[in-house]
Protein backbone atom coordinates (compact mmCIF):
# COMPACT_ATOMS: atom_id res chain seq x y z
CA UNK A 1 0.00 0.00 0.00
CA UNK A 2 1.81 3.37 -0.87
CA UNK A 3 1.68 5.64 1.72
CA UNK A 4 1.16 9.88 0.56
CA UNK A 5 2.00 12.58 2.76
CA UNK A 6 -0.73 15.22 2.01
CA UNK A 7 0.11 18.20 4.45
CA UNK A 8 -2.64 20.78 5.10
CA UNK A 9 -3.54 23.20 2.14
CA UNK A 10 -1.87 26.03 4.00
CA UNK A 11 1.88 24.56 3.73
CA UNK A 12 3.08 25.42 0.14
CA UNK A 13 3.72 22.75 -2.27
CA UNK A 14 5.87 22.96 -5.41
CA UNK A 15 5.03 21.29 -9.16
CA UNK A 16 7.13 18.01 -8.54
CA UNK A 17 7.61 14.86 -10.55
CA UNK A 18 9.87 12.19 -10.93
CA UNK A 19 11.69 11.76 -14.68
CA UNK A 20 8.15 9.58 -15.32
CA UNK A 21 5.87 12.26 -14.73
CA UNK A 22 5.34 10.94 -11.11
CA UNK A 23 4.11 13.19 -8.49
CA UNK A 24 5.72 13.93 -5.48
CA UNK A 25 4.01 15.47 -2.54
CA UNK A 26 6.14 18.13 -0.69
CA UNK A 27 5.92 21.19 1.73
CA UNK A 28 8.56 24.44 2.06
CA UNK A 29 8.11 24.26 5.78
CA UNK A 30 8.08 27.50 7.41
CA UNK A 31 7.16 26.27 11.09
CA UNK A 32 10.06 27.96 12.46
CA UNK A 33 12.10 30.85 12.03
CA UNK A 34 15.82 30.65 10.60
CA UNK A 35 16.85 32.55 13.55
CA UNK A 36 15.24 30.52 16.04
CA UNK A 37 16.71 27.87 14.33
CA UNK A 38 20.31 29.09 15.32
CA UNK A 39 19.15 28.55 19.22
CA UNK A 40 20.10 24.81 18.22
CA UNK A 41 23.62 25.65 19.27
CA UNK A 42 23.84 21.93 21.27
CA UNK A 43 23.97 20.24 17.49
CA UNK A 44 26.77 22.71 17.14
CA UNK A 45 27.89 21.43 20.82
CA UNK A 46 27.30 17.65 19.79
CA UNK A 47 28.66 17.58 16.79
CA UNK A 48 30.59 20.26 15.86
CA UNK A 49 34.55 18.92 15.62
CA UNK A 50 33.44 16.41 13.10
CA UNK A 51 31.03 18.38 10.98
CA UNK A 52 31.84 21.10 8.97
CA UNK A 53 28.48 23.43 8.78
CA UNK A 54 28.05 24.74 5.11
CA UNK A 55 24.82 26.81 5.13
CA UNK A 56 22.91 28.47 7.67
CA UNK A 57 19.72 26.52 9.14
CA UNK A 58 16.49 26.66 7.58
CA UNK A 59 13.44 24.26 7.59
CA UNK A 60 12.60 24.87 3.88
CA UNK A 61 14.09 22.38 2.19
CA UNK A 62 15.30 18.86 4.30
CA UNK A 63 17.45 16.09 3.46
CA UNK A 64 15.38 14.20 0.49
CA UNK A 65 15.18 18.31 -0.47
CA UNK A 66 18.62 18.62 -1.25
CA UNK A 67 19.14 15.48 -2.96
CA UNK A 68 16.00 15.05 -5.15
CA UNK A 69 14.40 18.78 -5.54
CA UNK A 70 17.51 20.98 -5.41
CA UNK A 71 17.07 22.56 -2.24
CA UNK A 72 13.70 23.93 -3.10
CA UNK A 73 11.33 22.14 -1.03
CA UNK A 74 11.03 19.39 1.83
CA UNK A 75 10.34 15.56 0.64
CA UNK A 76 8.65 13.74 3.71
CA UNK A 77 7.87 10.33 2.95
CA UNK A 78 9.80 6.91 2.21
CA UNK A 79 6.98 5.88 -0.62
CA UNK A 80 7.99 9.38 -2.30
CA UNK A 81 11.79 8.47 -2.01
CA UNK A 82 11.13 4.98 -3.63
CA UNK A 83 9.13 6.24 -6.36
CA UNK A 84 12.02 8.65 -6.96
CA UNK A 85 14.80 6.16 -7.26
CA UNK A 86 13.04 3.76 -9.27
CA UNK A 87 11.72 6.68 -11.52
CA UNK A 88 14.77 8.33 -11.98
CA UNK A 89 16.58 5.03 -12.87
CA UNK A 90 18.86 5.01 -9.42
CA UNK A 91 20.98 1.66 -8.83
CA UNK A 92 22.54 0.16 -5.55
CA UNK A 93 26.20 0.26 -6.18
CA UNK A 94 28.71 -1.19 -3.54
CA UNK A 95 30.34 1.12 -1.04
CA UNK A 96 33.24 0.78 -1.95
CA UNK A 97 32.22 1.83 -5.82
CA UNK A 98 30.88 5.19 -4.39
CA UNK A 99 32.61 8.16 -6.25
CA UNK A 100 31.35 12.24 -6.03
CA UNK A 101 28.00 12.89 -7.03
CA UNK A 102 26.59 9.24 -5.92
CA UNK A 103 24.25 9.21 -3.15
CA UNK A 104 23.94 7.78 0.21
CA UNK A 105 20.09 6.67 2.12
CA UNK A 106 20.44 5.68 5.75
CA UNK A 107 17.49 3.34 6.58
CA UNK A 108 16.42 2.46 9.95
CA UNK A 109 13.85 -0.79 9.85
CA UNK A 110 12.61 -0.04 6.13
CA UNK A 111 12.00 3.52 6.29
CA UNK A 112 14.18 5.43 4.81
CA UNK A 113 15.19 8.32 7.71
CA UNK A 114 18.37 10.50 6.07
CA UNK A 115 19.90 10.93 2.28
CA UNK A 116 23.15 12.63 1.59
CA UNK A 117 25.68 12.86 -1.33
CA UNK A 118 28.85 11.50 -1.68
CA UNK A 119 31.68 13.96 -2.17
CA UNK A 120 34.72 11.60 -1.47
CA UNK A 121 35.61 8.32 -2.41
CA UNK A 122 36.18 5.56 0.41
CA UNK A 123 39.37 4.82 -0.90
CA UNK A 124 40.47 8.41 0.29
CA UNK A 125 40.26 8.07 3.84
CA UNK A 126 42.10 5.23 6.04
CA UNK A 127 39.00 3.57 7.24
CA UNK A 128 37.07 3.70 3.77
CA UNK A 129 34.68 5.97 4.79
CA UNK A 130 33.19 8.53 2.27
CA UNK A 131 32.68 12.14 2.84
CA UNK A 132 28.96 13.43 2.76
CA UNK A 133 27.20 16.57 2.42
CA UNK A 134 23.71 16.49 3.72
CA UNK A 135 20.68 18.11 5.21
CA UNK A 136 19.82 17.32 8.82
CA UNK A 137 16.35 18.24 9.26
CA UNK A 138 15.75 21.77 10.16
CA UNK A 139 19.33 22.18 10.52
CA UNK A 140 22.20 23.45 8.14
CA UNK A 141 23.87 21.47 5.40
CA UNK A 142 26.75 19.83 6.84
CA UNK A 143 29.64 17.77 5.54
CA UNK A 144 29.99 15.00 7.52
CA UNK A 145 31.58 11.32 7.38
CA UNK A 146 28.79 8.89 6.26
CA UNK A 147 28.75 7.58 10.18
CA UNK A 148 29.11 10.80 11.57
CA UNK A 149 25.23 11.86 11.71
CA UNK A 150 22.59 11.21 13.85
CA UNK A 151 20.62 8.55 12.13
CA UNK A 152 21.10 5.04 12.10
CA UNK A 153 23.84 3.10 10.67
CA UNK A 154 22.63 -0.17 10.26
CA UNK A 155 21.74 -0.16 6.46
CA UNK A 156 23.39 2.39 4.39
CA UNK A 157 22.93 2.13 0.84
CA UNK A 158 24.47 3.53 -2.08
CA UNK A 159 22.81 4.63 -5.46
CA UNK A 160 24.21 6.30 -9.03
CA UNK A 161 21.63 6.81 -11.41
CA UNK A 162 22.17 4.61 -14.29
CA UNK A 163 20.57 5.63 -17.38
CA UNK B 1 -0.35 23.31 33.10
CA UNK B 2 2.70 21.70 31.47
CA UNK B 3 6.10 22.71 32.53
CA UNK B 4 9.06 21.96 30.60
CA UNK B 5 12.20 21.67 32.00
CA UNK B 6 14.81 23.71 30.11
CA UNK B 7 17.39 20.98 30.16
CA UNK B 8 14.62 18.77 28.90
CA UNK B 9 13.76 20.83 26.32
CA UNK B 10 17.19 21.55 24.73
CA UNK B 11 17.24 17.90 25.09
CA UNK B 12 14.09 17.77 22.40
CA UNK B 13 15.58 20.76 20.57
CA UNK B 14 18.16 17.63 19.80
CA UNK B 15 16.22 15.49 18.27
CA UNK B 16 13.55 17.98 16.98
CA UNK B 17 16.37 20.23 14.70
CA UNK B 18 17.93 17.48 12.82
CA UNK B 19 14.18 15.36 12.41
CA UNK B 20 13.95 14.47 7.93
CA UNK B 21 10.80 13.66 8.40
CA UNK B 22 7.78 13.02 11.20
CA UNK B 23 8.46 9.55 11.18
CA UNK B 24 11.73 10.15 12.94
CA UNK B 25 10.58 12.11 15.46
CA UNK B 26 7.67 9.65 16.16
CA UNK B 27 10.56 7.15 16.84
CA UNK B 28 13.07 8.84 19.02
CA UNK B 29 10.68 10.23 20.71
CA UNK B 30 8.55 7.56 21.31
CA UNK B 31 11.84 5.23 22.55
CA UNK B 32 12.43 7.49 25.36
CA UNK B 33 11.32 6.78 28.63
CA UNK B 34 10.36 10.51 29.63
CA UNK B 35 7.87 10.38 26.65
CA UNK B 36 5.48 7.99 28.72
CA UNK B 37 6.27 9.76 32.03
CA UNK B 38 4.86 13.03 30.53
CA UNK B 39 1.98 10.84 29.02
CA UNK B 40 1.71 9.31 32.76
CA UNK B 41 1.45 13.00 34.37
CA UNK B 42 -0.71 14.72 32.34
CA UNK B 43 -4.20 14.07 30.98
CA UNK B 44 -5.23 14.47 27.33
CA UNK B 45 -6.90 17.62 27.63
CA UNK B 46 -3.83 18.64 29.34
CA UNK B 47 -1.51 17.48 26.72
CA UNK B 48 -3.85 18.62 23.93
CA UNK B 49 -3.93 22.16 25.00
CA UNK B 50 -0.33 22.62 25.06
CA UNK B 51 -0.10 21.93 21.79
CA UNK B 52 -2.69 24.16 20.99
CA UNK B 53 -1.25 26.83 22.68
CA UNK B 54 2.29 26.70 21.01
CA UNK B 55 0.30 26.35 17.86
CA UNK B 56 -1.60 29.15 17.87
CA UNK B 57 1.07 31.52 19.03
CA UNK B 58 2.37 34.34 16.69
CA UNK B 59 6.68 33.33 16.75
CA UNK B 60 6.59 30.04 18.75
CA UNK B 61 10.40 29.41 19.82
CA UNK B 62 12.32 26.61 18.92
CA UNK B 63 11.94 25.16 22.39
CA UNK B 64 8.24 25.54 22.54
CA UNK B 65 8.12 23.77 19.12
CA UNK B 66 10.30 20.89 20.07
CA UNK B 67 8.32 20.82 23.24
CA UNK B 68 4.98 20.38 21.40
CA UNK B 69 6.14 17.55 19.43
CA UNK B 70 7.47 15.99 22.51
CA UNK B 71 3.81 15.95 24.06
CA UNK B 72 2.21 15.32 20.66
CA UNK B 73 4.52 11.98 21.13
CA UNK B 74 3.48 11.56 24.61
CA UNK B 75 -0.22 11.56 23.09
CA UNK B 76 0.44 8.40 21.29
CA UNK B 77 0.40 6.76 24.94
CA UNK B 78 -2.88 7.73 25.71
CA UNK B 79 -6.27 6.85 24.58
CA UNK B 80 -6.76 6.80 20.99
CA UNK B 81 -10.84 7.47 20.69
CA UNK B 82 -10.14 10.38 22.77
CA UNK B 83 -7.51 11.98 21.32
CA UNK B 84 -9.69 12.03 17.90
CA UNK B 85 -12.47 13.41 19.83
CA UNK B 86 -10.20 15.79 21.11
CA UNK B 87 -8.60 16.71 17.89
CA UNK B 88 -11.41 16.11 15.53
CA UNK B 89 -12.30 19.75 15.88
CA UNK B 90 -9.44 21.81 15.66
CA UNK B 91 -7.54 22.89 12.95
CA UNK B 92 -3.66 23.01 12.92
CA UNK B 93 -2.30 26.16 12.27
CA UNK B 94 1.23 25.54 12.51
CA UNK B 95 2.68 22.71 13.84
CA UNK B 96 3.01 20.84 10.69
CA UNK B 97 3.17 17.46 11.66
CA UNK B 98 1.21 16.68 14.78
CA UNK B 99 -0.99 15.22 12.43
CA UNK B 100 1.21 12.83 10.73
CA UNK B 101 2.52 11.94 14.37
CA UNK B 102 -0.78 10.93 15.27
CA UNK B 103 -1.81 9.28 12.20
CA UNK B 104 1.76 7.37 12.20
CA UNK B 105 0.45 5.70 15.41
CA UNK B 106 -3.12 5.03 14.55
CA UNK B 107 -2.66 3.32 11.24
CA UNK B 108 0.16 1.06 13.49
CA UNK B 109 -1.72 0.33 16.90
CA UNK B 110 -3.98 -2.49 17.31
CA UNK B 111 -7.54 -1.53 16.19
CA UNK B 112 -9.74 -1.45 18.80
CA UNK B 113 -12.79 0.23 16.52
CA UNK B 114 -13.73 -0.19 13.06
CA UNK B 115 -14.82 4.01 13.62
CA UNK B 116 -12.68 6.38 11.00
CA UNK B 117 -10.88 9.05 12.68
CA UNK B 118 -11.83 12.49 10.98
CA UNK B 119 -10.41 16.09 11.32
CA UNK B 120 -10.26 19.08 9.35
CA UNK B 121 -7.34 18.18 7.22
CA UNK B 122 -6.38 16.69 3.74
CA UNK B 123 -6.05 12.91 4.27
CA UNK B 124 -3.46 11.58 5.60
CA UNK B 125 -1.76 7.80 4.55
CA UNK B 126 1.43 5.78 6.14
CA UNK B 127 2.67 2.44 5.49
CA UNK B 128 5.37 2.29 7.85
CA UNK B 129 7.72 -0.09 8.99
CA UNK B 130 7.36 -0.25 13.00
CA UNK B 131 8.60 -3.71 13.50
CA UNK B 132 9.98 -3.29 16.42
CA UNK B 133 7.18 -2.30 18.55
CA UNK B 134 4.09 -3.69 16.75
CA UNK B 135 5.39 -6.53 13.88
CA UNK B 136 1.97 -7.79 13.30
CA UNK B 137 -0.62 -5.05 13.85
CA UNK B 138 -2.82 -4.62 10.29
CA UNK B 139 -2.22 -1.48 9.17
CA UNK B 140 -5.82 0.21 8.14
CA UNK B 141 -6.33 3.24 6.19
CA UNK B 142 -7.83 5.86 8.01
CA UNK B 143 -9.70 8.73 6.65
CA UNK B 144 -9.08 12.65 7.70
CA UNK B 145 -10.62 15.02 6.33
CA UNK B 146 -14.42 15.83 6.70
CA UNK B 147 -15.58 13.08 4.79
CA UNK B 148 -19.01 12.21 5.59
CA UNK B 149 -18.97 9.18 3.65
Amino acid sequence: MPSKFILQPQFMELALETAEKNKIPNAQSKEISSQELLQANDVEKKWGEKITRRSNPTSIYNCHGLVFASRRTGIFDNSSVRQILEDDKYHEIQKEDALPGDIVIYFNEGDIEHSGIVITTPSESPLKIPLVYSKWGKYSEVIHLQNHCPYHQSEIKYYRVVR
Amino acid sequence: MIKIDPELSKYFIDIYVVANTPTYLYRRFRSQEIIRDLANRYSEEDLIDYIKKIDSSQNPSISDVANAYAISVALTFKNSEMIKKLLKSYELKKLEWVLHIVQIWLVTEIPTTSSDFYVETTRVNYNINMSSSKSTNTIKQVRLKNDQS
